[in-house]
């Protein structure tokens, strides 16, 4: 019943934006990272991706969300002929307090109990296959729950051993997390994951606050208005993802950017390769996005900050942003040809 | 008549807040959240009567600080499921209209359940949420506290202080209909954007529900457009306690200042406020990195000389065996209560050999029978978490020779800390008090922030040091966490608890507060940061009977190279 937020309503908050755009293009990038602090509208945009994302074609009835026919579930695969329905792409919420079962999987209860069978219920890594799972206070995360996400994130498969069950379904998903950074620190096996990170704060001039509690307002005096209002707005922007994912094959990457590419990820230190994979399929899909054909410096010099800021290698007390310092080098690098 | 008196009109006391908070919430159903700090007392449980009579809840419901989300999810409800042989559902709380929740602990509440709850309030619909708070300082999970619209302190008050006060329904009615039609022009936004300027609050959530409300007073009032006397009582009664920093007068600064100014030690009162340069400071700490043993927290935890014993928690890898969260290991036999999970599978497989036999008549209907006592409980396993409170001198007498070596000392310290995942917190004296700089937390890097921007300077008042330090060891023991205090200082306090420059008293103070730490066996660690041991720091360090270290001397010879350097 309560419709959220439109994602073009939103004032400001450009880079957070822009990082759900791309991953929404390409998922491959990994997922996005958000800092900032409480109020400062991190879950408002996460909540509004799910009216902006474009329909996928997922089998009718399939809990694991199966998509196309050589990666199927134990299920489809015994069904025939297939079946495909549209539906909109999943954004699910992994809440703080989550027990494995409840993200795994686990025995379906109420079938075991009234019919005495064996049924596996399916968690909410099944629900968020093909989608988006969403961890909000995620540097709040239990251990042992993010051993698990690591895990299936690596595999882009969850894998049931448990009750009596032995399951193995596909969960490949764009993992969002946001936080507080001074509630506690991410590990770096978990920070690594995500494609990008960004910091968020509270917008820091007095109009833009005035007109995100005016939109607010006209928002919850008439939600059904203001939804009408805004939908074209974020249907259009839904149309330049959808093309993007299209056109997103036909960005060439020339020599000159990768070894630019290469030469900012040496030059900030970021450990293994991911920075540099991940740099180019943001940039592929930023291009994508802006209907261009080649990257420019320009788009590196956008993009890079939030591909590498998090992936110094650093040591744990020391406290200048690694933001500045991605910044500093990369514009000395594109400045200085 | 006891309950003509109204909000709108009348001094803010417990009646008046009372009467406006019920006022509004059930004009904007949205806005049913309270934050209730006071401990468990007859004028608590008078209030909580008197507001329910007035909330008059379908449903009333506690929830419990320890309790697991999924709780209160529509999940089976495994007793009932095993009693009647066919699925029964807990009820999910939330679904339903017209309920009052109160929150009880608030400040014991684990992260996950306050982030669930958190996530209700901010969607709240037609609920009411008490949030009981019957901590000492603040500790009610951030995450939650600031999410609760408005909040009440019931310290001070006394019985006859409260009245029965009422709410005028049919006002309110009215109200209802009348909100939508609030208007709210451009002045009021920018006075409302500049009062929130005012108390640092960035949180727009908290700006926008203190808009709320004073749309809620403006309908009330039958009224078109918000004023300016709205928004201050909104503010007031939704922002104020929020507020990250209250605007201070000139006038108290001063007077606070030319106290100080008297209490300042004779000589040693020049404040060291001057930072080291970073390079010389790595020295430093290189310095004293080789003169401070290796992994220093372990290895004076584990000295078997340490007269306290640490009971059954050791160290950080101890584990603490639970009925609710963790790592899942094998589930155990034992008696079913609320606040324990049914394991099923085992359940079922230890009743399986039994049935045959228990298969009589009374029971012949049902597909199997399990009694009582083949309920298997399910056990997790959790690493027990360390706080380590750093206690810092920052005096003027400490101040003066070895404050940086003390926050170089930290550092090594801290990057022990982050290897084992501790929480740490940093309490700083100095002049006329204790200041706790940083609440128990994860992020180092904050610790680090706030320990380099630390001036020194003032008298020592170190028996209010300590007490705030074991304020905040027993807080965090209730949350089943173990804190251990590190003090750093000289030993040598000059102020009594009351904030009177008397060192004899000082002395006697702190020594009182030391052996309290030491009754409750406190885990604690004196590093002495005088040149050589006084009497008053053995004294003191006898009374903590904790683990005493006298701070090296950083090689002195390379320091004042790190110094002519820099010059």
């Amino acid at each position: 019943m309560n419709k959220y937020f439109p994602f073009s309503a939103i004032v400001g908050q450009e880079q957070m934006k822009l990082a759900l755009i791309l991953t929404a293009i390409d998922p491959s990038i990994g997922g996005v990272l958000v800092f900032g602090d409480r109020g400062t509208g991190k879950s408002t945009i996460v909540r509004s991706l799910a009216g902006l994302l474009p329909k996928q074609n997922f089998v009718i009835n399939c809990p694991f969300n199966c998509q196309n026919s050589f990666n199927l579930c134990d299920q489809c695969k015994k069904k025939k002929p297939l079946e495909f329905e549209e539906r909109s792409t999943p954004v699910i919420d992994l809440p703080l307090g989550s027990t494995e079962d409840r993200v795994v999987g686990a025995l379906n209860l109420e079938i075991a109990l009234t019919e005495g069978r064996k049924v596996f219920e399916p968690g909410l890594l099944a629900k968020a296959n093909s989608g988006f799972l969403y961890i909000d206070e995620v540097n709040l995360l239990e251990d042992h729950i993010v051993d698990l996400l690591l895990d299936v994130a690596a595999s882009g498969e969850n894998l049931v051993e448990r009750d009596g069950i032995s399951i193995r379904h596909s969960s490949k998903f764009v993992l969002i997390g946001s936080g507080n950074p001074e509630e506690g620190e991410l590990r770096p096996q978990l920070l690594d994951r995500f494609g990008f990170s960004v910091n968020v704060g509270s917008p820091s001039e007095i109009s833009q606050r005035i007109e995100v509690i005016k939109r607010r307002d006209e928002f919850e005096r008439d939600p059904q208005a203001f939804l009408r209002k805004w939908r074209r707005k974020d249907l259009t922007v839904q149309k330049k993802i959808i093309h993007a994912k299209n056109t997103l094959d036909n960005i060439k990457l020339d020599d000159s950017i990768l070894s630019k590419c290469a030469e900012i990820c040496i030059a900030v230190g970021s450990d293994g390769l991911r920075g540099e994979l991940t740099l180019l399929r943001a940039l592929r899909a930023l291009c994508a996005f802006n209907q261009t054909t080649k990257p420019t410096l320009e788009d590196i010099r956008e993009i890079a900050v939030y591909t590498l800021s998090h992936r110094l290698r650093r040591d744990p007390l020391d406290d200048t942003s690694s933001e500045v310092r991605v910044k500093r080098k990369v514009n000395e690098l594109i400045d200085g040809k | 008549m006891a309950n003509n008196i109204d909000f709108l009109e009348h001094e803010l006391d417990v009646n008046a807040l009372i009467q406006g908070i019920l006022t509004i919430s059930s004009i904007d159903p949205s806005l049913g959240s309270l934050s209730l700090k006071a401990n468990y007392s007859t004028v608590r449980e008078v209030f909580l009567s008197n507001l329910l009579s007035l909330l008059k809840p379908k449903q009333l419901k506690k929830i419990y600080p320890f309790q697991n989300p999924t709780d209160f999810a529509k999940t089976i409800n495994m007793i009932d499921t095993l009693t009647f042989g066919m699925p029964k559902y807990n009820e999910d709380i939330f679904s339903s209209d017209n309920v009052a929740l109160i929150l009880t602990n608030t400040e014991k509440m684990e992260k996950g359940l306050a982030t669930f709850l958190r996530d209700k309030i901010k969607n709240n619909n037609n609920k009411f949420f008490i949030a009981l708070d019957e901590s000492e300082g603040n500790e009610v999970p951030k995450n939650l506290s600031d999410y609760l619209i408005f909040s009440i302190n019931l310290e001070g008050t006394r019985y006859k202080d409260l009245k029965k006060v009422s709410i005028n329904r049919k006002k309110i009615a009215q109200a209802r209909e009348n909100l939508v039609t609030v208007e709210v022009n451009k002045k009021i936004h920018d006075y409302l954007m500049a009062s929130t300027e005012m108390f640092s609050i960035s949180n727009m959530h908290t700006i926008f529900s203190t808009l709320k409300v004073a749309k809620a007073i403006c309908a009330y009032k039958r009224e078109k457009t918000v004023s300016r006397e709205d928004i201050n009582l909104a503010i007031s009664l939704s922002m104020i306690h929020k507020a990250k920093q209250i605007p201070e007068f000139n006038q108290d600064k001063k007077e606070e200042a030319s106290k100080e100014e008297q209490l300042r030690d004779d000589n040693e009162s020049k404040g060291t406020n001057s930072e080291l340069k970073s390079e010389d400071k790595k020295m430093l700490i290189d310095a004293l990195k080789i003169s401070l043993p290796g992994n220093l927290i372990e290895s004076l935890l584990s000295k078997n000389t340490q007269p306290i014993s640490f009971g059954e928690s050791a160290g950080s890898g101890e584990r603490n065996i639970n009925f609710f969260a963790g790592r899942p290991i094998p589930s155990i036999n034992r008696k079913y209560s609320s606040d324990k999970r049914i394991d099923l599978i085992g359940t079922l497989t230890r009743a399986t050999p039994w049935q045959k036999i228990r298969s009589s008549s009374i029971t012949k209907n049902r597909k199997i029978s399990i009694y009582p006592q083949d309920i298997m409980i399910k056990r997790f396993e959790k690493q027990s978490e360390r706080l380590l409170i750093f206690l810092v001198d920052a005096s003027g007498s400490n101040a003066i020779g070895r404050l940086n070596e003390a926050k170089g000392a930290i550092e090594i310290l801290l990057s022990d800390a982050y290897a084992k995942r501790d929480n740490v917190a940093l309490i700083s004296f100095s002049g006329l008090k204790a200041d706790p700089l940083l609440l128990p937390t994860k992020s180092l890097v904050t610790a680090k922030k706030k320990l380099s921007s630390l001036p020194g300077g003032g008298a020592t008042p170190l028996a209010n040091g300590l007490l705030e330090a074991f304020n905040m060891a027993n807080a965090a023991r209730s949350r089943n966490i173990k804190p251990i205090i590190i003090l750093l200082s000289d030993g040598r306090g000059n102020m009594s608890l009351d904030g009177v420059g008397d060192r004899i008293k000082a002395i006697e103070d702190t020594n009182y507060i030391a052996s309290l730490i030491k009754r409750d066996a406190i885990n604690n660690i004196f590093i002495d940061t005088s040149r050589r041991k006084t009497p008053m720091a053995d004294e003191l360090a006898r009374e903590l009977n904790g683990y005493y270290f006298q701070l090296p001397m950083a090689n002195s010879s390379s320091i004042s190279k790190a110094v002519q350097q820099s010059i």
